[in-house]
């Protein structure tokens, strides 16, 4: 079998995530922050552990500033919603600024706010370089502008630090979704210039699934209000969830396995470095995209970037056809619109979908070579 | 030496507190604490109070006595 869909999730996940994890399910626990005996704390200082790591390959010395969710797709909501909540209180149906690229994870939760008329909302495509158009989003002056730092459909990526910068003097909450991009991109505060990051625990950072993450800027100016209300461990009294965080925006009991599994998934990977991660994935990338570009009736969907997955399609043949005939050979990849329509249509590919072929960390060159001799045979 | 006890608002902030304190070789005992609603602290065996006040606010760390 050869794994090609790691931008959906990682596998293999390493062996010392999957010791880690074992590690924590074996030994006694308790509930974190909950209770004040020895499995409570010891299963508090795990958490505590992994939010270490996850600061220190942020490169963030407030590990209280990483919020620990379910997933990237929570992560989000509280972000977005919760966000919208807080400016909402100071100004009436703030704009929303975001692009064709965002995954539903951030595109519904903005059309739920929509329909509800809570907010105004733009929604932009690149230009023809695949650069957004910086100068339209200053005139705009959103009070909240929300960009993936890498497509789950084509890799794309923006280069955004100045306008992120520019946004910032106006008064504007930047979010950023680096469920694709954290494992292998340098995502920290500094590097990228957002307020908010969200990320998924499963994909780069090779957890297990059931964990995410909502990290805050020492700059943040706001925090989102919470989305979710219930037990903190914390401040009992108070009939809001507390105003601190990480417990302001962590309201029930948090899932200890998934969390420790990103925090071991957070120290393999600055063991191994950023950087090898990054020219082993883009060299497995590179052959795969070199080699569809010389078949005669597949495409690869342009532009592609360094990082991250490759689309493809066969002329007008629908994607998960080509899938499930890339599967039946043992190729395993994802059909269909990757959940992010906009991007779709962007692409052109609304009614074909595509074919995305996502390697990872431990995808072999000779696995990229076995992908295009079979590719080169479905090409015929 | 002297024992005291600081009331942090989250676990998180007592165990990043208990961190710094051990790394700048002073002795704390993380506890829960219920006496406004559930908290956690940190009992602290010191000679003094005042440059463990400091580490911990240098540090951003939350707590009330």
């Amino acid at each position: 079998m050869i794994y090609l869909d790691n931008a959906a999730t990682a596998y293999p996940k390493p062996a010392f995530v999957i010791r880690e994890t074992l590690r924590i399910l074996h030994a006694p626990i308790g509930n974190p922050g909950r209770s004040g005996h020895l499995l409570s704390r010891r299963s508090a200082l795990a958490v505590f552990r992994a939010r270490e790591s996850l600061a220190r390959l942020l490169n963030m010395n407030a590990p209280e500033r990483i919020v620990f969710t379910s997933g990237a797709t929570a992560a989000l909501n509280i972000a977005i919603l919760g966000s919208v909540r807080a400016i909402g209180r100071k100004k009436e149906r703030p704009l929303v600024v975001t692009d064709v690229f965002e995954h539903n994870s951030v595109l519904r939760p903005l059309f739920l706010l929509q329909r509800e008329n809570k907010i105004r909302l733009e929604i932009l495509s690149p230009d023809s370089n695949g650069a957004l158009p910086e100068e339209r989003i200053l005139s705009l002056a959103p009070d909240l502008f929300i960009v993936t730092a890498r497509s789950n459909v084509t890799g794309h990526e923006f280069a955004l630090f100045t306008l992120f910068s520019l946004l910032k003097e106006k008064g504007c909450i930047i979010i950023t979704d680096a469920s694709q991009a954290l494992g292998s991109q340098d995502c920290s505060f500094q590097k990228s210039g957002a307020h908010m990051l969200c990320a998924s625990g499963h994909k780069g950072l090779m957890g297990i699934m059931g964990g995410g993450l909502l990290a805050f800027s020492h700059d943040c100016p706001l925090l989102p209000e919470a989305v979710f209300s219930g037990g903190s461990g914390s401040d009992s009294f108070n009939p809001q969830m507390p105003d601190t965080l990480p417990d302001r925006l962590e309201a029930g009991t948090l899932p200890l396995p998934a969390i420790v599994s990103m925090g071991a998934g957070a120290e393999f990977i600055m063991k191994l470095g950023l950087s090898q991660i990054r020219e082993q994935e883009r060299e497995i990338k590179r052959i795969l995209t070199e080699g569809i570009r010389n078949l005669h009736h597949f495409e690869v969907l342009e532009p592609q970037y360094p990082d991250g997955p490759i689309l493809i399609r066969k002329g007008d043949h629908a994607s998960e056809q080509i899938a499930s005939q890339l599967e039946k050979n043992g190729i395993l990849t994802r059909g269909g619109f990757h959940c992010a329509p906009l991007a779709h249509r962007y692409l052109g590919t609304e009614k074909t979908g595509g074919v995305r072929l996502s390697p990872g960390i431990f995808t072999t060159k000779k696995e990229a070579q076995k992908t295009l001799s079979l590719l080169h045979r479905m090409d015929q | 030496m002297q024992s005291f006890f600081i009331r942090c608002p989250s676990v998180t902030y007592a165990q990043k507190g208990q961190k710094i304190l051990d790394s700048a070789g002073y002795r704390s005992r993380l506890t829960k604490v219920d006496s406004h609603g559930c908290a956690y602290g940190l009992e602290i065996s010191a000679p003094e109070r005042a440059p463990v006040f400091k580490l911990l606010e240098d540090a951003g760390v939350i707590f009330t006595l």
